[in-house]
């Protein structure tokens, strides 16, 4: 008795997808039963790996000859898979190969196609770790240059990463189906973004990682989520997409921003590299940016915290700012009071702190008390990574003398909303707890609102 | 408690809050078609205490990751997984049926783990299957995808 013949194909497949391809292939010699149960995996992952080969080369290449084999065995594979007429949701290949490997690999792209794939992730590399923008840019001819008409027939597709290559666009091309573009450690030219752009009419995300840019981008398309991380090269950028609602960006440069056209945008991240980012941010972006974003966080890193302005333009309409400190080093907190003070609608503020480094004080920090611009809007403040130190106390007691509706102030030593972690380590108020409750005290005391709680934890 | 019968009549009482991590039962409570009894007729008594015991084993997932007993659930589940291939392939058969995802994972992930780097002979003798190919079919079958059937033999043991 087969114990395997009470199975469908379907869960059979779900065994088959965690094991190796070469393992897969095996299979169909087993019995007629068991022949064609490989072609019900609805998701296929190539690699060298899967392939049983083991490469031992360090960075991102591999041997031309595995190469050559590599684009052989996932051909030979999808033939034996259209031969069955069966679908493919999710097609993933990890491989590195050269430019002159491009008809073979226009031949596996022409299958992809055919099986109707929905989701393909194409990384060229055989690497596990993306190379930065930086060393995209020192040999951008190691890199293979994926031609997007290649995709021209795939009319299922509708997310597409691609990963350690360039992209070849074309101004003909149209990827109707496409709703999400990934693209990691891409080199991406002056011009090609928006030609890229221009195929896919449809396309709703747009997420950039790692990649070196032109110095100028326009994003413009039907696009609703724009997101740019650790991307380098970008000098300027032009928002013109009727539908955009978040834009995300971190960028190794200072980066100005125009706002052509963005009607539906309402949240915002920025995190600009560079001292010189803070003034900018809240000066001239701060003008700029359109009356309908409600909501803005802020990333500084570094010696970026002490470099904020003490003069500043006013967001005349925002009613969500988060504020978070990256690895900032010797920081003085309370100067973030001004820029609570360019917000008069302010409903909610969060800042977070992550690893702050402090020295001693150098000198006395002598300066004279923080005058009160009321706020009259601000609801609730969370202020994450607080360790009770004179500065955040003094923060804290400008909030709670200047915000005449507070209904909650948090203070965390751990993170706080859904950003990223600030404190992993044991509870700091354990030994002190009677400093805990007399800095609640304080602060209670000081609040003008007699409805506003203060939580410590 | 929520109440479930095997195909072989035997009642069990579970908790609501393990068995809906199966999501075909949580849908059926969200739309109050678990009054009673619910009968499942794919799955034997002897598969559906297994299923069970994972049920309340993972029934505070969330609790054990923040109290640090994350260790003590990944050392359940490599015991829970030591069976014979029958019994996996049943427990399979009824989280595919119950769509319990964390258990669908790791019986097929044991499976795949099992089978890997394996001989034809040997996976054959592991699930008794009987070769009913002619040696003309195998040899197409070689030709398809002559790749996979070269270099070295792999293991050939069978446990």
């Amino acid at each position: 008795m087969d114990y395997a013949s009470q199975l469908p194909d379907e869960v059979l497949s779900y065994i088959l997808e965690r094991m190796t391809l070469k393992d897969v292939v095996k299979t169909s010699i087993l019995s007629r039963r068991w022949r064609y149960v490989f072609a019900s995996m609805a998701k296929l992952r190539f690699s060298l790996d899967t392939i049983g080969v083991f490469n031992y080369y360090l960075d991102h290449t591999c041997h031309p000859y595995y190469q050559r084999k590599f684009l052989q065995v996932v051909n030979q594979f999808l033939q034996l898979y259209l031969g069955r007429r069966k679908v493919v949701v999710d097609l993933e290949m990890h491989i590195f190969i050269v430019r002159e490997l491009s008809s073979e690999f226009g031949q596996l792209m022409h299958s992809v196609s055919q099986l109707g794939v929905e989701r393909l992730h194409l990384n060229f590399s055989c690497g596990k770790f993306f190379p930065t923008s930086g060393a995209i840019d020192l040999c951008p001819n190691m890199f293979f240059e994926f031609s997007l008409e290649l995709l021209s027939q795939a009319s299922s597709l509708k997310y597409l990463s691609l990963s350690v290559c360039i992209v070849k666009p074309s101004v003909t091309l149209r990827l109707n189906s496409l709703k999400s573009l990934f693209l990691t450690s891409v080199l991406v030219k002056s011009g090609q973004l928006e030609s890229i752009l221009s195929s896919c009419l449809n396309l709703s995300q747009l997420i950039i990682k790692h990649c070196k840019l032109p110095l100028e981008l326009c994003i413009s398309g039907a696009v609703r989520t724009v997101l740019f991380a650790d991307c380098g090269g970008l000098k300027e950028i032009d928002l013109q997409a009727t539908n955009l609602r978040r834009f995300e960006c971190l960028f190794d440069d200072k980066v100005r921003f125009y706002f052509s056209s963005v009607p539906s945008l309402e949240r915002v991240k920025i995190g600009l590299r560079g001292d010189a980012s803070m003034p900018y941010i809240f000066g001239e972006f701060a003008t700029n940016i359109p009356a309908q974003v409600k909501s803005l966080i802020v990333t500084a890193f570094y010696t970026q915290a002490t470099h904020l302005p003490t003069e500043m333009q006013i967001f005349g309409n925002l009613r969500m700012l988060a504020l978070l400190f990256e690895s900032t080093y010797d920081s003085d907190i309370v100067k973030v009071s001004p820029v609570l003070d360019a917000c008069p609608v302010l409903q909610y503020l969060d800042i977070l702190q992550h690893k702050t480094y402090r020295q001693k004080a150098r000198g006395s920090h002598i300066r004279s008390p923080l005058s009160p611009t009321y706020h009259t809007e601000l609801k609730e403040v969370r202020f994450g990574g607080f360790h009770g130190t004179r500065e955040e106390i003094e923060l804290a007691i400008y909030i709670l003398t200047s915000a005449t509706v507070l209904d909650q102030m948090l203070l965390s030593q751990y993170s706080i909303g859904p950003y990223y972690k600030a404190y992993y380590g044991h509870d700091i108020w354990e030994k002190r707890e009677p400093e805990r409750v007399s800095i609640q005290h304080l602060l209670l005391g000081q609040a003008v609102s007699s409805s506003t709680v203060v939580i410590i934890q | 408690m929520v109440k479930l019968k095997s195909n072989d009549d035997k009642e069990f009482e579970v908790e609501e809050a393990a068995v809906i991590q199966s999501e075909m039962i949580k849908n059926m409570i969200e739309d109050g078609c678990a009054t009673s009894v619910i009968p499942l007729p794919n799955i034997d008594s002897k598969t559906l205490i297994k299923v069970i015991e994972y049920l309340n084993k993972h029934i505070n997932m969330g609790k054990a990751a923040e109290t640090g007993e994350e260790d003590d659930l990944k050392e359940f589940d490599e015991q829970f997984v030591n069976m014979g291939w029958e019994e996996l392939f049943d427990v399979i058969m009824a989280a595919n049926y119950l769509n319990i995802h964390e258990l669908m994972e790791l019986c097929c992930q044991s499976a795949a783990d099992r089978l890997k780097n394996k001989s034809v002979r040997a996976v054959r003798e592991m699930l008794k299957i009987t070769n009913d190919l002619t040696e003309e079919e195998e040899q197409e079958i070689i030709n398809d995808a002559p790749w996979a059937f070269e270099g070295p033999e792999i293991d050939d043991t069978v446990n």
